[in-house]
């Protein structure tokens, strides 16, 4: 039902839509008429008064021209009878009727719309509407003025009969030989008939002395002009024959201003014969040259080609010309859309640019580019990030201390991004400021965990910082939850890459992760040449398929790369052997020259609290320096024992032989801070 | 002594990387996973911690025993929730990988997270019957 009602709705909808389409048409065809029709209207309407200018005075004439003008808009259609000869006499004027209203535009249709309906013999003839299209029209001549009557005698036939019938009565009414009554009788029959807008009428206006004017006022096509022909005799009135010539010439005028192909149909409408030539001459053109003649001034001096063109222009119907310019408007407002694209992604790219440029520098703070030497030991340092450009969570510095020594801070922030880097700023600037003060790096990262830890918030870092003394050519590194450095001796061996195992057990927690830390670091000597890689879990963590690329790979690369490696080129060779980076990349290379020998671990250094002391992380740490298990019994309980005298204890192990000297130290200073802070909470 | 095996809920593993929810009574929540851990499942495994913490569990289980490799990203995760643990409640880790295991060694959270080979061990740690062993 519902669908049924939508579906009625839907249809009227429809059927309004094309209603209001088919309304638009007209209107649009009206504006858009050829001017031909128009021109022949002209002639018509003119030669009207001429008509009724023989019996009647001039005002009157000119009512009839007027509304034979305004008339004449709806009356260039009518497909007057032209083409049929005009000597075969028409029995029906009504005939043509049968096209009413049917649209004459077509050049199918519009074969006799050319001509002038109207059509009047010979002086005293009576006068006569043109036939409708497609029949033969008609003409009466002078002694046929009967036939003429007897079609206004059939009004039922016809449709514009008005006209007719006033023109009947006028007959019957003037019997008199008064012209002047007649010849108005005439031009309000007249009158009528262009009211309907079909009909020709052709005054016949007589000699004054006959006074039955035969006036027939002859339907035409139903959106026919109106054509009074007046064959005015020479001997009418020779006032209104004064008006008649000067009516002539203005329409010998606006013919004159017509296109050549319409000046023989318009005709000079001076005499009786006034339209005669103009049927004659009307009946041979056809609809196409008229609209080329609206379209074109001079159609005949154009060439063929654009006769075509015009021609093919003129018959395409109005809706596809509606279309087009539908069409033509949704280019226009598409060109105008991507054309403020086109402007608003230029802006963004520059503001783009901008920012990046901005990042840069940013980054270039944060990600500081170290000198090329420091001292006896190259430096190099780079970054990758993970995801666009921009500082993530990955921090490092290089930079030299009092006394010739130098110093490194390498960090991982967690999480990457925007939201990593003030946190990234202020462990890089912490850490390096106690290094700086002269702490040692276990302390430096100590001291930075028990200050950062709040303000850290939710995220926590990794953190590693080595200085390295070139007197003695050692390396002193302490990490809190972060990789230990790579050191590669030179010239690297394919064998073994890897000469430094460290030891990773444990290894203190990340600044921020709520636990103590600064607890553990390791000396190394480097007394020949060698390279120390440092980096952060984002180069071991990239992907090589589903395998880890793993610090086993690093190394290789950092071996193959020799001497003139570089951080950059490091991470350019990490990036071609894998296929995902996931995490930022970063890398400091530090290459130590002179001297011999392989580099080795000097120390190691483990600071116990009372809770460390008792439990397997220590253990494992023992085990994995290389103490005996014979010793670790005692050495563990000895830690415990002094964890519990002094709360932490620093486990020592010194590497000078084959198995590590172990021995222990107080760090008041620490005992200190722990029991102030104790105290406080 | 609730069994890890009466579960009152219990949802299988899904896809490449799952994670399994049970409850092995009132109080106790395990998470257990399967797969790689790393940048883009760490979320996954924060969320399953949060919403049992939401839901009232006290007693964490984090069950690795099948996760194969964990990254720093989830490594924060369960740094950030053994941060966020209320006043008597627990977490552990059941952690028997390799590769886990050297992650928590390497970044130093071997001594913050109470690491257990096994499930009941790791179970009996966030019930109170044994004491940490880290």
């Amino acid at each position: 039902m519902a669908s049924y009602a939508s579906r009625l709705l839907s249809a009227s909808r429809r059927r309004g839509v094309l209603a209001a389409i088919a309304a638009a048409c007209c209107v649009l065809g009206c504006a858009w008429l050829p001017a031909a029709p128009a021109d022949a209207k002209h002639v018509k309407a003119v030669s009207a008064p001429v008509a009724s200018s023989e019996a009647t005075t001039a005002p009157q004439s000119k009512s009839a021209e007027r509304e034979a003008k305004a008339e004449g808009s709806g009356a260039s259609q009518s497909p007057a009878a032209a083409a049929a000869p005009v000597e075969r006499p028409s029995e029906s004027a009504a005939v043509g009727h049968k096209r009413r209203g049917r649209p004459s535009r077509l050049p199918a249709k519009s074969q006799a719309g050319e001509a002038p309906a109207g059509v009047a013999s010979g002086p005293r003839s009576a006068s006569r509407g043109g036939a409708g299209a497609g029949k033969p029209s008609h003409k009466a001549t002078g002694p046929r003025s009967s036939s003429t009557s007897a079609s206004a005698q059939e009004p039922t036939q016809s449709g514009e009969t008005s006209a007719q019938r006033s023109a009947a009565l006028a007959r019957q009414k003037k019997g008199s030989g008064r012209k002047g009554k007649a010849g108005k009788t005439v031009t309000s029959a007249l009158r009528q008939g262009t009211a309907r807008g079909a009909s020709n009428a052709q005054v016949p206006a007589g000699q004054s002395s006959e006074p039955s004017a035969v006036a027939t006022a002859a339907a035409v096509g139903t959106t026919a002009t109106s054509s009074v022909v007046a064959p005015a005799a020479a001997k009418t009135a020779s006032a209104a024959g004064v008006h008649a010539r000067r009516v002539a010439r203005r329409t010998r005028h606006r013919v004159a201003k017509k296109p050549a192909g319409r000046r023989g149909a318009a005709g000079p409408p001076s005499t009786a014969t006034l339209l005669l030539p103009t049927v004659a001459s009307a009946t041979t053109p056809a609809r196409a040259p008229r609209v080329a003649a609206k379209k074109t001034p001079a159609p005949t001096s154009q060439p063929a080609l654009v006769k075509t063109i015009t021609r093919i222009v003129g018959v395409v119907p109005m809706a596809v010309w509606m279309l087009i310019a539908a069409l033509v408007a949704l280019a226009l407002a598409l060109g105008v859309r991507s054309r403020l694209a086109a402007r608003r992604t230029r802006r963004l790219e520059r503001q783009r640019g901008q920012l990046l440029e901005d990042v840069g520098l940013l980054q270039a703070a944060l990600l500081p580019v170290p000198p090329m030497r420091l001292g006896p030991v190259g430096t190099t340092a780079a970054y990758r990030p993970a995801d666009g450009p921009g500082a993530g969570g990955d921090f490092y510095d290089v930079f030299a201390l009092e006394g010739g020594q130098l110093a490194v801070i390498i960090g991982d922030v967690s999480g990457h991004g925007r939201e990593a880097l003030p946190h990234t700023a202020l462990l890089r600037f912490t850490v390096r400021a106690y290094l700086e003060a002269g702490l040692p790096p276990r302390k430096s990262l100590q001291t930075a965990g028990t200050v950062l830890e709040r303000q850290l918030g939710d995220s926590f870092a990794t953190v590693l910082a080595a200085t390295y003394h070139p007197r003695r050519r050692t390396f002193t590194y302490a990490s809190a939850g972060h990789p230990p450095p790579i050191v590669i001796p030179q010239p690297a061996t394919a064998g073994d890459a890897r000469s430094i195992k460290p030891v990773t057990a444990g290894s203190a927690p990340p600044i921020g992760a709520g636990m103590r830390t600064g607890t553990r670091q390791t000396v190394i000597a480097v007394p020949g040449p060698a390279q120390l890689c440092f980096y952060t879990d984002g180069v071991t963590e990239a992907r090589v398929g589903t395998d880890l690329f793993g610090d086993a790979r690093l190394a290789a690369a950092l071996a193959a790369l020799g001497r003139g490696a570089s951080a950059a080129t490091l991470l350019d060779s990490v990036a071609e052997q894998t296929d995902a980076r996931p995490d930022d990349m970063a890398a400091c290379l530090l290459r130590v020259e002179g001297g011999a020998g392989a580099p080795a671990i000097l120390v190691e250094e483990f600071e116990l609290d009372r809770d460390t002391a008792a439990s397997a992380r220590t253990e494992r740490f023992l085990i994995a320096c290389g103490v005996q298990p014979a010793e670790l019994a005692e050495i563990m309980h000895e830690a415990r024992a002094q964890a519990e005298r002094f709360d932490t204890v620093l486990l020592e192990l010194r590497f000078d032989g084959a198995a590590p000297v172990v021995s222990m130290h107080h760090d008041n200073v620490v005992h200190t801070a722990e029991l102030a802070a104790a105290s406080v909470s | 002594m609730a069994s890890p095996t009466d579960t009152p809920t219990q949802q299988p593993f899904t896809g490449a990387f799952g994670i399994m929810q049970s409850h092995p009574d009132e109080r106790t929540s395990v998470v257990a996973l399967e797969g790689e851990l790393d940048l883009g499942r760490a979320p996954n495994l924060k969320w399953a911690l949060v919403d049992s913490l939401d839901a009232g569990y006290r007693q964490l289980v984090v069950d690795l025993t099948h996760v194969t490799f964990m990254d720093s990203t989830a490594l924060g995760v369960l740094v950030g929730v053994n941060r966020s643990l209320d006043v008597g409640a627990r977490m552990s880790i059941v952690c028997v990988h390799a590769n886990v295991l050297k992650i928590f060694e390497l970044s130093g959270m071997d001594g913050t997270f109470a690491i257990y080979p096994t499930l009941d061990q790791a179970l009996a740690y966030v019930r109170g019957h044994t004491s940490r062993i880290g």
